[in-house]
């Protein structure tokens, strides 16, 4: 076997055993709760806002957002924290405010299932099979980049360690579902924080200040968000149009207020209240977390001036594991590689029990074994949960075929969340909406998108980088959905109203006179302003 | 159901408190560089420290909820809980004489040290 840069000690070894007993517990702990598919795919709606709220941030906290992102920094400088500032933390807002009480008053299990009450059948099973796959296509990035930073960090094998993180992953979604998911992401949060944390402190504290640290920069464009946006000669290639439009709008809010596996965990609050305080509870640590993963980046370009020269050892998403190797000393050590493990872990399990959910409910149950009892749909979600890993082990030697993580899952999304978002603004906010306009508009939507791919690829359309080619690429697919939605709906018949209560702006649901009023200052509004207060401050601080 | 400040407060802990035994054990060959300045400080430990503090803190935060919900319960509806607390003690009473002649069994030899 091929050695590793470092030589983990017993003592790390031991840190990383611990975890797994703990994660492994806690599956196994609440297995005797799992009576019902409701309790083992939905969580049975009883779970606290702040574990939900830290469960959503920490599902998609995965391989993509902690190395993907330290990456980028590396790559492209503090222009990463447009991901959060401007990707990010608008979207949590106008899910928590505007889509939320749509989601959670409409009493749906799965986001497929609001588009069969909103529209129709067709356009619920394009979804749903577009999402399955997805979300199986996602899971395979947490395997791959942990089998190949531990491979290259500590010599592991590849084959044994993806096998090992699956097995893990396995045994606590089968034992626990979705609360056990849960219950572990808010776990992998701390974690993630406790283990990472230091190297921002100790490279701050070796720096000194953020000026020292800009001043190393070989491109002064590396230290400013916006500064370099107008031009087009910034690091990472965007114009404006790619950048707000791209990313600011469709792709963020397409993931943020459309992907099921956001939502689910949402959905798993105790009532409308914590369901709507999910995202919020969120976006207040979503706000900072440059600290853990832009930063890191920035340290490790001006530290490792050799990184970005190949696509092997010295790639940018070794940014972070190369940090944890030069600065910790072995115990924190163990803490750190505990830490990315974390994170593969709580990504992947994120997506498979996202996928379980509507694969059990949207497909199974709609359409290929209707009016069984409850127990077989509790055994099937259990199979579909085993079966999901078994395909994001396939997938995880797919996307050992790209360059970068964050070019594969910006590309995913265009194809599928970038027209859904489209479609999902439609139905929620215009209710002239008709359901094959939505089917036509999704499908033509996602089609745009592979046929701009596929321009893209034959070099008919350029981009000046792959990353400024996703942007444009999710505007096209939503625009594309827009128009046609809009189009067809007025050539076909829309719904009754009596069918839409609750389910659009506007038409109230029968029950709407129960909701409790509380202080403005408790409503998620308030703090929505207040996030995006904050979030313009940043901006202009680090213009 | 399982209060999940549980198992991450045991899990830190457990976790902090052996880093912060391994660091004071293994102190490092070489000062910390920071810059220009050498410090000797040993991560492991202050890190530790901190990590079974936030331990600590999360696993009492779930005891003192617990206490709250239990005594929720007492208010409202104190004849089931005392019906309960009886069940309990009726089957803490079949393993009664054998959990009262440990510490009796214990103090012999105390006192005749004494």
């Amino acid at each position: 076997m091929k050695t590793g840069l470092v030589t983990a000690q017993p003592i790390d070894y031991a840190v990383i055993l611990i975890y797994f007993i703990f994660v492994l517990g806690v599956g196994f702990k609440l297995k005797k709760n799992m009576k019902s598919s409701d309790d083992f795919l939905l969580a049975g709606h009883r779970i606290p806002s702040w574990v939900t709220g830290l469960a959503f941030l920490s599902a998609n906290l995965g391989a993509i957002e902690v190395m993907g992102m330290a990456a980028n920094a590396a790559q492209y400088g503090v222009m990463t924290c447009h991901f959060y500032w401007l990707g990010a933390i608008p979207a949590m807002v106008f899910l928590a405010v505007f889509m939320m009480p749509f989601y959670f008053k409409s009493k749906i299990r799965s986001v497929p299932e609001y588009l069969r009450k909103r529209f129709n059948e067709p356009t619920r099973a394009l979804n749903a099979i577009s999402f399955a796959v997805m979300t199986v296509l996602m899971s395979g990035i947490n395997l791959y980049a942990m089998a190949i930073v531990f491979k290259l960090l500590l010599g592991w094998d590849m084959n044994a360690s993806i096998a090992v993180a699956a097995l893990v992953v396995l045994v606590y979604t089968i034992t626990g579902g979705l609360t056990s998911s849960i219950y572990n992401e808010v776990l992998q949060f701390f974690l993630i924080v406790f283990g990472l944390l230091p190297v921002s402190i100790l490279g701050l504290l070796r720096f000194g200040s953020w000026q020292n640290i800009c001043d190393r920069f070989d491109n002064p464009g590396f230290a400013h968000l916006w500064k370099q946006v107008a031009s087009g000669t910034n690091p990472m290639g965007v114009d404006m149009i790619g950048l707000i439009g791209g990313l600011g709008f469709v792709l963020s809010f397409g993931y943020w207020c459309t992907d099921f596996l956001v939502i689910q965990r949402a959905l798993a609050a105790e009532d409308l209240r914590g369901a709507r305080m999910t995202p919020i509870i969120a976006a207040f640590p979503k706000i900072l977390f440059p600290v853990l993963t832009v930063l890191p980046g920035l340290f490790a370009i001006i530290l490792i001036p050799k990184l970005g020269t190949n696509n092997d050892d010295l790639s940018f998403n070794m940014a972070i594991p190369y940090l944890l190797a030069v600065m910790y000393p072995n115990g924190l050590f163990g803490l750190g590689i505990t830490a990315l493990l974390a994170s593969f872990m709580s990504g992947m399990a994120g997506n498979v029990t996202a996928f379980n959910t509507v694969w059990t409910y949207d497909i199974y149950q709609s359409y290929i074994a209707k009016n069984k009892s409850d127990a077989h749909y509790l055994w099937m979600g259990k199979l579909a949960t085993a079966i999901g890993i078994v395909i994001s082990v396939g997938t995880c030697y797919l996307c050992m075929n790209f360059k970068s993580i964050m070019d594969y899952m910006q590309l995913i999304f265009t194809f599928f969340n970038a027209p859904l978002f489209a479609t999902f603004l439609l139905g929620m906010f215009f209710r002239r909406t008709s359901p094959w306009g939505a089917f036509y508009g999704l499908l033509s939507g996602t089609l745009a998108a592979v046929v701009h791919y596929v321009l893209t690829l034959q070099h008919k359309v350029n981009y000046q980088s792959e990353m400024a080619g996703n942007f444009h690429r999710s505007v096209v697919a939503w625009t594309v959905c827009l128009i046609v939605t809009i189009t067809i709906s007025y050539l076909t018949k829309p719904k009754a109203v009596e069918e839409l209560r609750g389910l659009v702006w506007g038409v109230d649901a029968k029950d709407s006179g129960i909701a409790v009023k509380t202080s403005v200052f408790a409503s998620p509004g308030f703090f929505g302003v207040i996030l995006l207060a904050l979030t313009a401050y940043l901006n202009y601080l680090f213009f | 159901m399982l209060d999940v400040r549980l198992p991450i407060g045991w899990l830190f802990l457990v976790l902090g408190v052996m880093l912060a035994v391994y660091g004071y054990a293994n102190p490092p060959a070489e000062s910390l560089r920071l810059g220009q300045v050498l410090l000797p400080l040993n991560l492991d430990v202050p890190w530790g420290i901190l990590m079974a503090l936030f331990g600590l803190a999360m696993v009492s935060l779930a005891q003192i909820d617990k206490i709250k919900a239990l005594e929720q319960e007492l208010k409202v509806s104190p004849m089931a809980v005392v019906s309960a607390a009886q069940t309990d003690v009726s089957s803490l009473s079949q393993s009664e004489p054998e959990s009262e002649s440990k510490p009796n069994s214990e103090s012999k030899p105390n006192s005749q040290s004494t």
